[in-house]
């Protein structure tokens, strides 16, 4: 640009040529006449091109930054208008969690959640409340005239309700109809509800839930903190045209499902359970009736019926009531109900005077020839059968528990005195709770031996006197089983246990295996050639006690003349008891059906609890006392 | 210079398109996930509802009954539990609940 522009019109040749493209040496040579291009323009062209281009990208660059101060505007600080706008579009929606799942000890489940639809009518676009009420009725089963009578009778309203809960079928009717579906004025919605698919097996010890979903009853109750769901919510933003675009960032919250809870109950043992309380009742025309399995090893809960049973399932008449026949059988009596124990306390007593020392099983005891005796204090005493020469006469100590002589555990509980016998008694846990976390638990009765008559001390060895819960009873028993180790009972499974936490279940030593195993040993005679000779068995060694309890008249004072609780607890195989049975009948009648005394545990629950040992133990695959094939003939021929 | 100008406004203007269809690609990945999340909810709620059908179709009952008129002949499975060893540990003698002063020896 320092040089100046060469003169167009001039024919000198310049001293510099600007190089231009143009070839001029050649037109030189030639003799033509050159040319010059014209710099000057093309430099004026060039800085109206840069000066409207500056311009261009001035006003581009002015345009951007107005946007992106519109776009923060927009962000940081929008008109009311447009925030309106912006807040109606995410449509908050609550994200559904589960509650958990109560699950038996082989992960069979017992109480789930699971989806249904509610049918509902919008009255306010129904187009032709007529026609709409015959569709709808008629398409999907409800009463048309019905319908019509709600669209008329709450008018006004957006919102009735149809059915609360769809049966899977109608709801499948609805959706496969095109019809339906794009009837104005009818929807559904999902709801979640609590599924019982085992009806009522261990109905007593699930419990139910209530309309809000919080637990009521039993396991459902207990667990409600571990098994509630927190569910979560999510946002979704829609077009103008209400489609839906996408998840909005605010307003999303991650639901947790409510945690499944492992129960120790084992289904096919509690079917077994349940198949022979209920068969034994009837039979013997008792009023209720439990029946507990227990792993005296764990303390574990494998079984636990009640009879009359209660289905969770139908736990609502049609008016949505809960009716006063399921308050009453919702109970879980297991826990709830005491008996006098009868003679399933004396083992428990025996053993512990074995103990202790106050007798040994060779000591020969008078228990007099007509089976009555009058004690130094108190009523007369008399053993089951009584009268001139039906007495056991002077037989062994171990000789009073085969033949369950009030009359011997009398004479040698005046020998441990009051103090002694409230401690053993006390050691077995009767008057407290078992530590089962059953909920409804009582703690029996059991007097304070401050409280007690010498009348006490020949009674409780027979168990009057004292009343305990079905599970404390079988809980004591355990401990025989066990090895003279007392457990606490649990309902939740042991399964995921360490040892550690198996051994904190451990209440204390009651007896020492020597004398555990002797007195097993004993109530096997029990089984084979005393009271519960109907339990006997030809697959398993069964050791059991059976009980008989007079009923307390409660109106009238004293006891029902007519009226027992019948129980008996056993425990197989002998050398090493995998399992304890007890079976509890109440208010089994004094009369002639199959046998000269039906109200007798022995007679009235033996047989059942044998038949549960067996099927219960060959279902755990617990080998048999006989070779294989003669055992499963045996169980053939007794459960065709 | 025009050239340059025009280079540098296609620049833009590919970038611009880029980033808008970018922006919409995001959109649209925004919204195939929230389709998918509904459809992971609806795929829960029909697994509720298998477990729940299943669990009715499989009670013990029915199981039994089925086994029975199909003639299976079904082993026992114990549970792993089953031959674990039972928390039978000789305790503290001070633990002897009921007669402490006649504590047998040790077997």
């Amino acid at each position: 640009m320092t040089d100046p522009p060469p003169d167009p019109v001039s024919t000198e040749p310049s001293a510099v040529v600007p190089d231009t493209g143009v070839d001029t040496d050649r037109a030189d040579r030639r003799g033509r006449k050159r040319v010059v291009p014209d710099t000057e323009a093309i430099e004026r062209s060039s800085r109206r091109v840069l000066r409207v281009g500056r311009l261009a990208m001035i006003a581009v660059t002015v345009v951007l930054l107005a946007l992106l101060g519109r776009v923060y505007q927009l962000q940081s600080s929008p008109s009311p208008r447009i925030a309106a706008l912006v807040e109606s579009q995410p449509s908050t929606r609550e994200l559904n969690a589960r509650r958990g799942s109560l699950v038996d000890r082989r992960q069979r489940v017992l109480a789930t959640t699971r989806v249904a639809h509610l049918l509902f009518i919008d009255p306010d676009i129904v187009e032709n409340p007529n026609t709409f009420s015959e569709i709808v009725g008629h398409s999907l089963g409800y009463d048309p005239a019905w319908i019509e009578q709600q669209l008329f009778k709450r008018r006004g309203s957006r919102y009735i309700v149809i059915d609360k809960q769809m049966p899977p079928e109608t709801y499948e009717l609805y959706r496969s109809s095109p019809e339906l579906r794009s009837l104005r004025g009818l929807s559904s919605h999902p709801i979640l509800v609590r599924d019982y698919p085992k009806q009522q097996l261990a109905g007593q010890l699930v419990g139910f839930i209530g309309h809000e979903g919080n637990g009521l009853d039993v396991r459902e109750r207990a667990y409600n903190d571990r098994l509630a769901p927190d569910p979560g919510q999510h946002a979704f933003v829609y077009d103008r045209g209400r489609n839906r675009l996408w998840l909005a960032n605010q307003d999303y919250k991650l639901q947790a499902d409510g945690k499944p809870i492992r129960l120790s109950i084992d289904l096919n043992l509690q079917t077994i359970a349940e198949e022979e309380l209920a068969a034994t009742v009837e039979k013997f025309e008792g009023e209720s009736g439990q029946l507990i399995v227990m792993d005296p090893r764990t303390g574990e809960i494998l079984a636990l019926a009640n009879y009359p049973f209660f289905n969770p399932a139908r736990l609502r008449n049609e008016q949505g009531q809960i009716t006063e026949a399921t308050k009453n059988t919702q109970r879980n009596r297991a826990v709830t109900y005491v008996l006098e124990p009868g003679s399933i306390i004396k083992p428990l007593v025996w053993s512990a005077s074995i103990e202790a020392g106050f007798a040994t099983p060779d000591e020969m005891i008078d228990t007099t020839d007509d089976g009555m005796y009058r004690p130094e204090r108190g009523p007369m005493l008399k053993d089951s059968s009584y009268g001139p020469g039906k007495g056991h006469g002077v037989v062994s100590y171990e000789e009073v528990l085969v033949q369950s002589s009030n009359i011997g555990m009398a004479v040698v509980a005046a020998r441990m005195g009051m103090d002694a016998l409230h401690k053993i008694l006390d050691s077995y846990g009767f008057g407290r709770v078992t530590g089962s976390q059953l909920p409804g638990e009582v703690r029996g009765m059991f007097r304070p031996v401050s409280r007690w008559s010498y009348t006490d001390l020949t009674r409780m060895p027979m168990g009057h006197g004292i009343a305990v819960t079905p599970l404390q009873a079988i809980r004591a028993f355990a401990a025989l089983a066990n090895d003279g180790v007392l457990i606490n009972p649990t309902i939740e499974t042991a399964a995921e246990q360490t040892d550690e936490e198996r051994r904190t279940n451990i209440t204390a030593r009651v007896l020492s295996p020597r004398v555990a195993q002797h007195v097993r040993e004993v109530l096997g005679r029990v089984v084979t050639e005393g009271t519960g000779r109907r339990a006997q068995s030809d697959l398993y060694n069964l050791f059991g006690k059976t009980g008989t309890a007079e009923l307390p008249d409660l109106e009238n004072g004293g006891y029902h003349k007519n009226l027992y609780s019948s129980s008996f607890i056993a425990g197989a195989p002998i050398d090493q008891p995998r399992l304890v049975v007890g079976c509890f009948v109440h208010r089994t009648p004094k009369r002639h059906v199959g046998g000269p005394y039906p109200h007798n545990g022995g007679v009235v629950r033996g047989p059942a609890v044998k038949r549960v040992m067996e099927r219960s133990l060959t279902y755990l695959g617990v080998p048999t006392k006989q070779p294989e094939n003669e055992a499963n003939d045996a169980i053939a021929q007794r459960h065709p | 210079m025009l050239p340059k100008l025009f280079f540098t406004i296609a620049s833009i203007a590919v970038i611009g398109g880029a980033l808008l269809g970018m922006h919409q690609h995001r959109l649209q990945t925004l919204h195939a996930m929230a389709d998918l999340h509904v459809q992971m909810d609806a795929d829960r709620k029909a697994t509720w509802d298998a477990q729940a059908k299943i669990a009715e179709g499989t009670h013990p009952v029915a199981l039994q009954e089925a086994v029975q008129r199909i003639g299976l002949d079904l082993e026992a499975l114990p549970t792993p539990d089953a031959d674990a060893e039972p928390p039978t540990l000789w305790p503290n003698p001070n633990h002897f609940a009921h007669a402490p002063e006649y504590v047998p020896p040790r077997d």
